[in-house]
């Protein structure tokens, strides 16, 4: 990836801006936009973002503190695959009236046959309002006379009732845009904190303009800041394997309210500190209170009575729990329903069930905690920047002695010993008033690994015929264990959709609730050989899932992200019919990127009826930055080439 | 405690503990994943706009292959209202442990598109061990009576042990029902105002699930039921006959033809140098397809009423009622008559009985008759051609909307050569084992959407994504693209640079697949009993023809043997020549499958020729060092 550079305002000349000059008015168009074929710097775009313009301001609406966000969109339609940016939906949280949407208008241009501009209005009667729960609702629409060539705008206000957090701005999306303009003008009372996260050139203005807000009849500031960010020509994000949350890669700019100046002098600190943030948890309703219920589980009670040693208490509990919650699929660090009723239904938010894992392990007089955490599909967590909003879930870190655990009861596969996989890498904030701080969830003996070993006879009609096991370690065990759990009668497919005519019996399935031990996937396989003329071929890349190569683009914007160091490993003897000899064997190969960070090698070992073989594939790294693309990217290529090599076998001539 | 409210809980019944596992006899295990124990299905038509269904169900889930029967999901809206859903969930003894009641559920707004129908109430249970047993009671109250609840039997995978359903209708609306797959008569009761029916089974053991079959609303047992007469938002209709509900739903659209006189003049100017009416119809459909868009909103009386042509007119959107009618405006607009034609679409759907008169359709598209040159219009996609529908729609029932009532019509059956692949592949091979390769493909019918979609329309790293992964492709590293979409096909022309062609090399030999990409990839399903016909997406023909040139110092050493198969439903040929003087190998390949339905006594039969088909690939020239 191109990493985003943290830019702030003193590295820039506060220059005017030509800004207001540069975004047409809304209703107005050029008839050059029109006539438009391609966006020029993203020539495969199927549509294109002409104008992309937030203004957001302070208001006193009804007594409330508000926040008014005038948001501009313009978009160009250029292929038939871009027409489903023209409907449009807008969700708000508009739980006790927090957030409303107003002022919803658009226009439709197209050059009519006489090149004149038609304008088609989006009328009110075709925006609808749909309340998609308790707390979110949904303005939907759709833009009136769109084709191919056409471009359509709209507007709308958005209102929120709070100056604490303010929507980040995104000057990026998933087709590209021409013009990001991001503008926010607040009373000089409130002191905001604000990072720019941007690879390309940000344009940037401050001013000080009067303005006086009334409060209860008493001035409260008599003058505003006014901010605006600007970048141009931002291409689109695309979606690529591996490749992390969507959020860490776009550019934009994040505020928060730190501090309020009251014009007596009085200094409100609203944003200070991790510590505070910390604190406020643990006093919360929804939080730290949570953890002081009392839960009463005879059952669990029972298994544990003759238990004495922490860690195998910390397994029994962690598995109980699992086991007998259902995570119903909302992601939030709080408790919102509360722990008991979420125990009594026996299914919550994923922190209800940590909450609840929590609580049972204190009860067991072990020291847990709630672990702050982001998982990797929502985005890397900024420890510079005291938000709550950046986090996801609340997992159990539990210390026993010198070492410590991050449990998860919403997964119910991922063992105590390893750091949950999908925060892995991540920074965490432990919420306690004695060792709360941060963490990073990481432990680089934790890896993937995944072995093969096979002994297999090709018998006279050409048929290869043996046993294989399978053993699936640490990360690696994971999904195997759920698809074998959850879908036992497709386990084999693995095994046999990669190569034509392989069949697979007598599978054999253990360990699967030993947390210590590997996954062993125990088969016998039968599949008849490859030939052509005299000659006969079979693949010893068998049973890993390595068939295709995931990086054939030739480009890459995003870095590669695998989460976990990998280590791949084929090792078996395969006997041939007699009368037959190898023809041409493959050599044994070692590969190493230029980092020496992927290490593929393979020896093969060759008797007269008989070869023994061993692929190994090892990554010392998880993550390779989109610039290390070239180098992976060839070396995935000669990888594949590789291990889809084939051995030739051919009857003797003179036998 | 728990001991005796398990005994409370049994006592209700007179053989046995449903809610517990242990009681289940072998004979139901077998092949199941989960039991339905008790079923009790109420249903009852006070009137006309009025229906009450109540619906008890038991059902033991033996492992977490089954989990499916632990999320409770039912929809609420204006036709429909759910209340006093309830769960409640039994250990595998049959101990009770939990209750959640509606309120306790989750719900979300739902809506096709863009505009809200209602809601959906879902609940996941969970499942602390299995086996494990779940009890739902809910009610509906319907005031739309155009569907009739079916009553589904048994889908694959699950035994059951007892069900029940009874149906209760006043004796001058009364009900029609179908048998699927099933042989079940039910026992009719007659009261002076009503009439009731009861359909009950036991003990059916579980059915294996097959692959590639029928849609599964249309494979299992199952009793298909449906009103006579019903009401939906005040528009009462009848499906005594196709006729009659053919006019019902004329009435819905009653109106909808408006186009404004400047519209009319503007197509009448469109048309007006044509010559004949297909012209026309080709004209005014290119027009719909290049200014017109699909955007799923429905609207009115449970979605069933179409926007006016005049509202598509101004808007250039619709649903594809809509975009029909505004299809049917237009054509009418020039003097030539169409009727919408409702269908329900999917390539894996039979058509509807014509003797079982009932709504379930679900798309509509248009039909322009002409004695013996009938043009069916697909109006929802921007990329067919006129006349062509495609399998979505192809060999089907669809029920005309004329002036005089519906008419039951059969669509075109689908046919190979209308979904065509050709591609003719040179390639030059060096010494090294690298190659440049020049490629032309022209495809139709379902295959020129595919290409359209996904390589003409995309990313030059997506072009190559599908020419490897999908068409299974040797990796490029360099490659050049041309695109020509033409009226009836898609023309690709594509010039690859392969560092390494040969699939493998031993020695001084160089072992080449028979083409540079894989003619079919995967194979069919390997049930082992099979009783249902199996659903291809269409039929098709594909062809190749790839030219190696060797290089100088290489000769063949093998070249496969051609292949000549035929089976009941199509045929592959292939044929590898040895050109000495241009040292050039030329490969052939034809593969044909004509129609797209397998018969269940067929299939065995076809999937070995398939993979037939598959192996040859895996067979390869060889050519070796002078």
């Amino acid at each position: 990836m191109r990493k985003l550079l943290l830019i702030t305002p003193l590295l820039f000349f506060c220059c005017q801006l030509l800004a207001d000059e540069e975004i047409p008015k809304f209703g107005n168009i050029d008839k050059s936009d029109l006539q438009l074929k391609e966006c020029e710097f993203d020539k495969n775009a199927d549509a294109y973002k002409l104008i992309s313009y937030r203004y957001v301001h302070f208001d006193i609406i009804a007594d409330h503190f508000t926040v008014v966000a005038e948001n501009r969109i313009r978009i160009k339609i250029l292929k038939d695959k871009g027409l489903d940016e023209a409907n449009i939906k807008i969700r708000f949280l508009n739980h006790n009236n927090f957030e409303n949407i107003n002022e919803i208008s658009g226009y439709t241009y197209n050059l009519d046959n006489s090149g004149e501009v038609e304008k088609t209005k989006l009328e009110k009667s075709s925006i609808y309002i749909k309340k998609l729960n308790n707390r979110y609702s949904e303005v939907s629409f759709t833009m009136p006379n769109v084709k191919v060539g056409s471009v359509f705008e709209y507007k709308f206000d958005d209102l929120q009732r709070s100056i604490q957090y303010i929507d980040d701005w995104y000057f990026q999306d998933d087709i590209p845009t021409r013009i990001s303009e991001y503008t926010i003008l607040m009373p000089s009372i409130f002191k905001f904190t604000r990072q720019v996260l941007a690879y390309q050139q940000v344009d940037q203005s401050s001013d000080l303009v009067n303005n006086n807000v009334y409060y209860h009849g008493n001035l409260i500031s008599n003058h505003a800041d006014e901010k605006t960010y600007i970048i141009r020509n931002v291409p689109s994000l695309p979606d690529e394997p591996f490749m992390g949350a969507e959020k860490d890669y776009l550019q934009r700019v994040v505020s928060q309210l730190s501090r309020i100046d009251y014009p007596n002098g009085e200094v409100e600190e609203v944003m200070s500190s991790w510590p505070k943030l910390a604190t406020e948890l643990l006093d919360d309703d929804d939080y730290g209170m949570q953890l002081k219920k009392n839960l009463k589980v005879a059952e669990l009670d029972a298994q544990l009575q003759n238990v004495n040693d922490d860690y195998h208490k910390m397994l029994i509990i962690h598995n109980f729990v699992r086991k007998n919650m259902n995570w119903d699929g909302r992601e939030t660090i709080y408790s919102t329903q509360g722990i008991k009723t979420a125990w009594d239904k026996k299914s919550g938010s994923n922190s209800e069930l940590n909450f609840i894992l929590i609580d049972l392990l204190r009860d067991a007089g072990l020291k847990a905690y709630p672990l702050l955490v982001s998982t990797k599909d929502n985005g890397t967590v900024n420890t510079l920047y005291p938000f709550l909003g950046q986090f996801n879930n609340s997992m159990a870190y539990v210390v026993i002695g010198d070492k410590t655990f991050v449990l998860n009861a919403a997964d119910k596969y991922n063992p105590a010993y390893l750091i949950p996989y999908d925060v892995l890498g991540n920074y965490a904030y432990v919420v306690d008033k004695e060792i709360g701080g941060w963490i990073r969830l990481q432990n680089p003996k934790d890896n993937w690994k995944n072995m093969v070993s096979l002994f297999a006879t090709i018998d006279s009609n050409n048929v290869m015929e043996g046993n294989a096991s399978v053993y699936s370690y640490g990360y690696a065990k994971n999904t195997r264990e759920k698809d074998w759990i959850e879908s036992k009668s497709t386990y084999s497919d693995r095994f046999t959709d990669a190569v034509a005519g392989m069949n697979v019996k007598n599978l054999e399935v253990s360990n699967e609730n030993v947390d210590t031990l590997p996954l062993q996937q125990k088969f016998e396989f039968k599949v008849p050989l490859n030939s052509s003329g005299d000659y006969k071929y079979f693949s010893l890349n068998l049973f890993q899932g390595l068939e295709k190569n995931p990086f054939i683009a030739d480009e890459r914007k995003t870095d590669i992200d695998f989460n976990f160091p990998k280590s791949y490993i084929i090792v078996g003897k395969i006997n041939i019919p007699e009368g037959y000899e190898f023809e041409g064997l493959p050599k044994s190969i070692k590969m190493i990127t230029p980092d020496t960070s992927i290490v593929m090698q393979r020896i093969l070992q060759a008797e007269t009826n008989a070869i023994d073989f061993r692929i190994t594939l090892d990554f010392t790294r998880s993550v390779y930055a989109a610039s290390d693309y070239g180098f992976f990217h060839e070396f995935y290529k000669q990888l594949f080439n590789k291990l889809n090599e084939q051995i030739v076998i051919k009857k003797k001539t003179n036998s | 405690m728990a001991a005796s409210l398990a005994f409370a809980v049994s006592s209700c019944f007179s053989q046995e503990n449903i809610y517990d596992a242990s009681t289940l006899p072998d004979s139901l295990l077998k092949d199941a994943h989960s039991v339905m124990r008790e079923e009790t299905i109420n249903f009852e038509v006070k009137d006309i706009d009025f229906a009450k269904l109540s619906v008890h169900k038991v059902i033991t889930v033996l492992d977490a292959e089954a989990e499916d029967e632990l999320f409770f999901e039912e929809q609420s809206d204006g036709f429909r209202k759910l209340s006093n859903a309830e769960i409640k969930v039994f250990d595998a003894h049959g101990k009770p442990v939990n209750t959640y009641k509606m309120k306790e559920m989750h719900s979300i707004a739902i809506g096709d598109g863009l505009v809200v129908d209602g809601q959906v109430y879902y609940f996941r249970v969970a499942a602390p061990s299995y086996p494990m047993t779940v009890e739902y009671d809910y009610d509906v109250k319907y005031k739309g009576t155009l569907f009739y609840p079916n009553y589904w039997i048994q889908f694959p995978e699950q035994a059951v042990e007892h069900s029940k359903y009874t149906a209760t209708v006043p004796i001058d609306l009364d009900l029609k029902y179908k048998q699927q797959q099933i042989n079940l008569r039910p026992a009719v009761t007659s009261e002076a105002k009503s009439k009731t029916y009861v359909w009950e089974v036991k003990e059916l053991k579980a059915l294996p699930f097959e692959e590639g079959c029928a849609s599964a609303e249309s494979s299992y047992p199952a009793i298909l039921i449906s009103p006579n007469k019903f009401s939906m938002d005040g528009y009462k209709g009848d499906l005594s006959s196709w006729k009659n509900f053919g006019e019902w739903y004329a009435t819905l659209s009653k109106g909808s033809l408006n186009l404004s006189d400047e519209t009319k003049s503007f197509l009448k100017n469109m048309v007006k140098d044509a010559t004949s009416d297909k012209e026309k119809i080709k004209i005014l459909y290119h027009y719909l397809q290049s200014n017109f868009r699909y955007v799923s909103i429905q609207l009115g009386i449970g979605g069933y009423k179409p926007f006016d042509a005049n509202f598509v007119d101004q808007k250039k959107y619709g649903d594809c009622k809509a975009l029909s009618n505004y299809m049917q405006a237009m054509l009418d607009a020039v003097g030539i008559v169409s009727y919408p034609a409702l269908i329900n679409a999917e390539y894996n759907k039979p058509p509807v009985d014509p003797l079982f008169p009932n709504n379930s359709f679900n798309h509509v598209i248009l039909c322009v008759p002409d004695k013996g040159d009938t043009t069916w219009l697909e109006c929802t996609s921007n990329e067919t051609d006129p006349g062509v529908l495609g399998s979505f729609t192809e060999n089907r029932n669809a029920l005309l909307i004329t002036p005089n009532g519906g008419v039951l019509v059969a669509t075109p059956k689908s046919k190979a050569c209308e979904n065509t692949f050709h591609l003719t592949t040179k390639i030059k091979l060096n010494d090294d084992g690298s190659g440049e390769s020049e490629s032309v493909m022209t495809s139709k019918g379902e295959y020129k959407e595919e290409v359209i979609d996904l390589l003409m329309n995309v990313k030059k790293d997506d072009q190559k994504e599908f020419l490897v992964r999908r068409l299974g492709f040797l990796q490029p590293d360099e490659f050049a693209i041309k695109t020509d979409r033409k009226a009836d096909s898609a023309c690709t022309t594509f010039n690859l640079k392969i560092e390494k062609v040969p699939e493998f090399t031993a020695g001084s030999k160089m072992f080449l697949n028979p083409r540079i990409y894989k003619l079919l990839d995967g194979s069919l399903p390997d049930t082992k009993r099979r009783t249902k016909d199996y659903y291809f997406r269409f039929p098709f023909i594909k062809t190749d023809t790839t030219i190696y040139q060797l290089p100088a110092d290489y000769t063949v050493e093998n070249l496969p043997s051609a292949k000549n198969a035929q089976f009941d439903f199509g045929s592959f040929n292939t044929k590898y020549i040895y050109d000495e003087k241009a040292n050039t190998i030329t490969s052939f390949a034809r593969v044909e499958l004509a129609q797209n339905v397998i018969p269940a006594d067929k299939f065995t039969e076809t999937r070995n020729f398939f993979n037939g088909v598959m192996k040859e690939f895996s067979e390869k020239i060889v050519v070796t060092q002078k």
